[in-house]
């Protein structure tokens, strides 16, 4: 995929060495070196400087010269491409009817390399299967998405019928009718659908036994998750933050205390630091 | 026996010459009238999928033959190496069935492809519609008026000179 989505200059000069295991990230920035992540330590290459001729080609091949489809989500500040890849975009903002219409002149952008880690969170599913809900907590980068998807296709390889709300296409990325991990037999995917109005619909039109999204943002999102515990399925989600006292922190997030069984909180890149159940937090005194 | 010969060379010349301007009318008809089925078809289903121009237009041309169908195997063949540059496009829409002044069209409008918004794309596509149907009328008009006219003109004669040298 990188092959394609990054122009023969740039792509070239990446992987000049050879084969680059672990990459990560490659941020591209108009007028300044090339960068890249690998093993969540970043690199620059000072004499490799990207153009804005290298930005419209990664833009071209990302949105398949159709900014049309995938206006929606670059209004959020990111595109999605097959295989989950992500792209975060940044530029001049266009407004239209008081909101953000599109971005312009992108100087900046963010190729999120997405991986396949397989077996390393059965200690988690084991801990979804006997209590229920889980949150996977970390900053940005540490592989929670990572975990999340090895999460759903254990699950889903165990018979549990998973729902994935992946708004994003990240979790399990889905073109032209297929999805291009591994995710297991008993897994739907509900991609590119805003989290909120999967939760509404979804959840009763399906019948999961089992839910999984990525990065709740907001008290709407964590009151969609409210919801759909109460109704008695089981939820295993990723949220942002260095650890689980931020989350309690929060006004917005602390509602989840009340429902969320188990917080696994990583340390480094797919690792896992700490794992919180709820009795454990109230002995503590959240 | 080699009057005969001669006669039948001479038919088919005549005739040939007489096919070769109405399939000329006719690849020049058949490049606009394609080009407006195509906008309907992208007006249909960007509107309502957001599908990308790459896959609409591979669709379109699948099981197409001619000029046009040839132009859009090059577009999709230019958005799938990413490369749609001015320059590229006009060397793809440059086409002996298409005027100089058309070419500048067709070559906007290829360009202009998948550049903006839904409605922005839409209300774009209506413009050339009006734009090229008229066109694809006129050239209709015109083979069915010079093109037909040529070869029968092309038959009868090749019939008279080979009576003639017969």
């Amino acid at each position: 995929m990188l092959s394609r989505l990054l122009s023969v200059r740039i792509y070239n000069e990446l992987f000049a060495e050879g084969d680059m295991p672990c990459l990560t990230e490659i941020r591209l920035r108009a007028d300044k070196p090339l960068s890249y992540a690998q093993k969540g330590v970043y690199h620059r290459l000072q004499d490799v400087i990207v153009s804005m001729d290298d930005i419209a080609y990664t833009l071209g091949i990302a949105s398949q010269h159709s900014m049309y489809a995938v206006n929606d989500s670059l209004s959020k500040g990111y595109l999605t491409c097959g295989e989950g890849y992500r792209i975060g975009v940044c530029g001049e903002g266009v407004i239209k009817n008081g909101a953000l219409f599109t971005v312009k002149n992108i100087t900046s952008l963010c190729i999120r390399v997405p991986h396949e880690v397989k077996g390393c969170c059965d200690k988690i599913v084991r801990l979804i299967e006997k209590a229920g809900n889980t949150l996977i907590v970390s900053p940005p980068g540490l592989g929670k998405t990572t975990m999340l998807r090895e999460c759903v296709r254990l699950l889903s390889m165990a018979g549990h019928n998973v729902l994935v709300l992946d708004e994003r296409g990240e979790i399990a990325p889905v073109s032209g009718g297929s999805c291009h991990v591994d995710i297991g037999d008993c897994c739907d995917v509900a991609s590119g659908i805003p989290k909120i109005d999967a939760y509404r619909y979804l959840v009763r039109s399906m019948r999961p036994d089992i839910i999984a999204t990525d990065e709740i943002f907001g008290k709407a999102e964590v009151d969609a998750v409210l919801d759909i515990v109460r109704c008695g399925v089981k939820v295993v989600a990723t949220v942002h933050a260095s650890g689980i006292e931020d989350i309690f922190k929060s006004e917005e997030y602390r509602g989840l205390g009340k429902l969320i069984d188990y917080y696994v909180v990583l340390r480094d890149i797919g690792e896992i630091g700490a794992i919180y159940d709820r009795t454990e937090l109230k002995t503590c005194g959240r | 026996m080699w009057t005969l010969i001669l006669g039948g060379v001479l038919f088919f010349c005549f005739a040939y010459v007489g096919i070769g301007i109405r399939s000329y009318y006719a690849k020049r008809r058949d490049i606009y009238r394609d080009s407006v089925s195509y906008i309907d078809y992208l007006k249909e289903n960007i509107g309502f999928l957001k599908t990308p121009i790459g896959v609409l237009t591979r669709n379109f041309s699948k099981d197409r033959k001619g000029e046009f169908a040839k132009m859009l195997n090059k577009y999709v063949a230019l958005i799938d190496k990413g490369c749609l540059s001015v320059e590229s496009v006009n060397k793809m829409v440059a086409s002996p069935y298409i005027d100089k002044e058309r070419q500048e069209l067709m070559s906007q409008f290829f360009y202009g492809l998948g550049k903006v918004d839904c409605d922005t794309q839409i209300e774009q596509l209506l413009r050339m519609r009006a734009a090229l149907l008229p066109i694809a009328e006129h050239y209709d008009k015109k083979y069915r008026t010079t093109g037909v006219l040529a070869y029968r003109l092309g038959i009868l004669l090749g019939i008279a000179v080979m009576i003639i040298a017969v």
